[in-house]
């Protein structure tokens, strides 16, 4: 009798796992999540042969993901290395600011590009030695995973690494949250429509202001790649994706203004 | 009472343990308690509003664990009834006792790991509810193996030596006999192993994803209410995700209260009178 | 056929089932074993078993795959969490059992054991709100540390441990107790010479059960260790363990990916350290086995 109700499963899962409908794999970028998973029920509706799963795990995990055909379509805010472009389209949704936070207590809004860079490379241990109050500089940084933190120490670091002390939080939004909690927190997060509760720093004479978001000099450019030879329905995914009307919403603008 | 320093500071101890939890629990329902309604249960979550909900993590979280269920309790119950009952070569005996309790140990993240390997990756499944059933079985066959164990070895030995003098034969014996004595500390024990696999987030990440579709299906992705209360403290951007998450613990906390509870009640139920 | 042999027919075809459902379960662990074991292997032919497990650097890009931070990562965090824990779990077993009445047990173990079945990101949760602030209180730094991964692992073992105890302290006979006290023996005298000492294997048992809880625990860590790759330097400081490291590179080293068998590898370090606390309490005695 046992054995009875166990095959039922089996079958069921068996019928349930072969059934014909059309699976597309999502994986990537975490800053990019929210406007996926906030677009995709509508399309789903549009499409109701097709199931699409996302999963996070950074930049570098989505172009892996597709280049070796686990993911359908990869998140990224890394350009892909020539070998890598080859085999890829990519669907740009337009740039996304990466913006310096500081913890409330810090005393900082302002500093200058190579301030930061000492900063974020843990060159300056308190933000007394940039104006602030006598708190200790605690860096958060994301995953060597992560497309945002390629950004910054390239640009910014100038190919340095970020500081060794640094906490490291597996997403965007996470850290984005630790920084909020953490007296004396710096970290970089990439815009996201509820950063409140944070300073966020102005660098050198730059300032960024939400309405004229194209004039900050730091975002990141995130794409959903797909392969070539990838079926049609995976590539008007990635296309309807990255026209998504709600990405506005979530701090995304066009590159050309 | 002199010379019970120590009774004393066990006393401390447990009420430092009782204070813990309260706090833990009470600061848990606190935060939870403003984003709690009935809607919350069955809407479809959101990234923009605060009216999203958690119907689908919930009922992924139903479905998921009760088919992994479904697959572990014969399997563990009949490996157990191996053990107990029948036996077999003590060298076979004490492999199977060494894995049991060695797979009963494991991390569930070298699950996640295994299952995301042979599955995902070796047999191109999707990231979907069905590879999130299969990795919660693999958790949960040992647990299971080892209530089932421990229910059997209850029953005392004379009654299985008076059904079999009276000629019946093992699996009578185990049918009529064995069985029915051990059923209380069965259904507890099952219970316990529900209870926790309702919990498990660390195996499913890789294997079930971390969204919900619109469409439910087996080979749809399912996000179970634990991925999802990580999520929200992780990465969503709704706002009041921080309560979002402690009203979806609020809710597993409930769900899993309530198989405890049925659990224990149906073992009160069925168990025998002169025990 | 008679009854009889009908019976006999089902009987050995009962039995058969039971065997192969129970070869089932060796052949999954075996599959465990297999696949973790040959990953490694790959990875220590290509990587050096010595770099690895005793490298200090961590950064798989650049093609460093030491292990040595997240294994002292481990047993820190296993350590505070079961130093902690224990004390906490053996007071509430000698007041359930010893202090209060005996009509609350059966009430006390059913709400212990729903303690026991909370949610590990339950935990994780309550570490962010509340351990990772009083850390940073306590020690400076971040708060995101291995201190605050011990002490959240501690509570959450808090129950298991102390079920584990309970049943333990309740296998002294009362009359052993109760002989003590009437010949004369303090309380204390009767706890620590009497109940104590006869239920050390079982205690230690459940010490190494809790420990393999903490070792494995995955997401509570995660979340409030502070995922840093290198050593850490005091208990204050960020860290990783093994469990939390996989978690975070699963998604870095897809299979495929160079490195990606330092997962394996780190699955398997996992894996031998649960066969040792197995074999571990096989020679404690408190399971019988075979």
């Amino acid at each position: 009798m046992f054995f009875l109700l166990w095959w039922m499963a089996i079958w069921v899962s068996h019928k349930g796992i072969s059934e014909r409908s059309v699976h597309i794999a999502i994986s990537g970028s975490s800053a990019l999540l929210p406007v996926i998973k906030e677009e995709l029920p509508a399309w789903e509706i549009r499409h109701p042969e097709v199931r699409v799963s996302v999963t996070g795990g950074g930049s570098w995990a989505g172009l892996a993901a597709v280049s070796q055909r686990r993911a359908d379509i990869g998140m990224s805010d890394i350009v892909p290395s020539e070998t890598m472009a080859r085999g890829m389209l990519g669907y740009p949704l337009g740039r996304l600011p990466v913006l310096f936070i500081g913890n409330q207590c810090t005393g900082v809004n302002k500093v200058s590009q190579p301030q930061l860079q000492q900063l974020l490379a843990g060159d300056i241990g308190n933000w007394r030695q940039v104006g602030g109050g006598d708190t200790s500089v605690i860096v958060v940084s994301r995953p060597l995973s992560s497309g945002a933190r390629f950004m910054i120490e390239r640009q910014i670091l100038k190919g340095r690494s970020v500081s060794p002390r640094a906490i490291i939080q597996l997403s965007n939004g996470a850290l984005y949250k630790t920084v909020r909690g953490t007296p004396g927190a710096l970290g970089y997060v990439e815009w996201r429509p509820d950063l409140k509760g944070v300073v966020v720093m102005a660098v050198g004479s730059s300032r960024f202001d939400r309405t004229r978001g194209n004039l900050w000099p730091y975002y990141t450019e995130p794409t959903l790649y797909v392969r070539r030879d990838a079926p049609a329905i995976v590539k008007q995914l990635a296309a309807d994706l990255s026209h998504s009307p709600a990405k506005a919403k979530f701090g995304i603008y066009p590159a050309q203004p | 009472m002199k010379g019970s320093t120590w009774h004393g500071v066990a006393v401390v101890g447990s009420l430092l343990t009782a204070v813990l939890f309260g706090i833990l629990l009470g600061d848990l329902v606190w935060q939870g308690l403003p984003q709690m309604s009935l809607g919350f249960l069955w809407r479809t979550p959101s990234e923009l509003t605060s009216f999203g909900g958690i119907g689908p993590e919930l009922l992924n979280t139903l479905v998921m664990v009760g088919a992994a269920s479904a697959i572990t309790i014969p399997l563990g119950l009949a490996a157990a009834i191996l053990r107990v009952e029948y036996g077999a070569r003590p060298g076979f005996l004490l492999v199977f006792d060494r894995m049991r309790y060695t797979l009963l140990s494991l991390p569930t993240i070298v699950v996640g790991l295994m299952v995301y390997e042979w599955f995902i990756v070796g047999l191109r499944w999707p990231l979907s509810v069905g590879a999130g059933v299969i990795a919660l079985a693999v958790v949960n066959w040992p647990f299971v193996v080892d209530v089932s164990v421990a229910a059997l070895k209850g029953v005392p030995d004379s009654f299985r030596e008076a059904s079999l003098a009276l000629g019946g034969t093992k699996y009578l014996t185990l049918l009529r006999v064995v069985l029915p004595s051990a059923l209380s500390a069965l259904v507890s024990g099952l219970g316990m192993a529900i209870a926790r696999l309702m919990g498990e987030s660390a195996v499913l990440i890789f294997t079930a994803g971390i969204n919900v579709s619109r469409h439910w299906g087996w080979s749809a992705p399912g996000e179970t209410l634990a991925v999802h209360l990580w999520y929200l403290r992780t990465e969503s951007v709704a706002p009041h995700a921080d309560a979002q998450a402690a009203a979806t613990g609020v809710v597993l906390l409930l769900l899993v209260g309530l198989v405890l509870y049925l659990t224990q009640k149906l073992a009160h139920w069925l168990k025998p009178m002169d025990a | 056929m008679t009854v009889h042999q009908k019976n006999l027919r089902t009987e050995r075809v009962q039995h058969a089932l039971f065997l192969a459902a129970a070869a089932l379960l060796i052949a999954l662990g075996f599959a465990f074993w297999g696949t973790l074991g040959w990953g490694a292997l790959r990875f220590f032919l290509r990587h050096g078993l010595n770099r690895t497990i005793l490298g200090l650097r961590y950064h798989p890009i650049r093609g460093q795959f030491g292990l040595l931070p997240f294994i002292i990562g481990s047993l820190a965090v296993t350590l505070i969490a079961t130093v902690l824990a224990y004390p906490l779990a053996l007071s509430v077993a000698i007041t359930a059992t010893m202090v209060l009445p005996r009509r609350w047990l059966s009430g006390i173990r059913q709400a212990v054991a729903s303690l026991a079945a909370i949610p590990s990101v339950i935990f994780g949760w309550w570490g962010l709100a509340m351990v990772v602030p009083l850390v940073r209180n306590l020690g400076g730094g971040t708060g995101f540390s291995v201190a605050a991964a011990g002490m959240v692992l501690a509570a959450m073992i808090v129950p298991t441990l102390s079920l584990l105890a309970i049943h333990a302290a309740m296998r002294v006979p009362e009359r052993w107790v109760e002989g003590s006290l009437a010949l004369g023996a303090t309380p204390d005298q009767t706890l620590g010479r009497v109940v104590l000492r006869s239920i050390r294997a079982p205690l230690v048992e459940a010490g190494i059960v809790a420990v393999g809880r903490a070792l494995g625990e995955t997401m509570a860590v995660q979340m409030v260790i502070g995922g840093q790759t290198f050593m850490p330097r005091s208990v204050f400081a960020p860290g990783s363990t093994l469990t939390s490291e996989i978690l975070n590179d699963i998604g870095l080293l897809p299979p495929g990916a160079l490195g990606h068998h330092v997962l394996d590898v780190m699955a398997l370090l996992l894996l031998l350290a649960m066969y040792g606390l197995v074999l571990l309490v096989e020679r404690i005695g408190g399971r019988e086995v075979g």
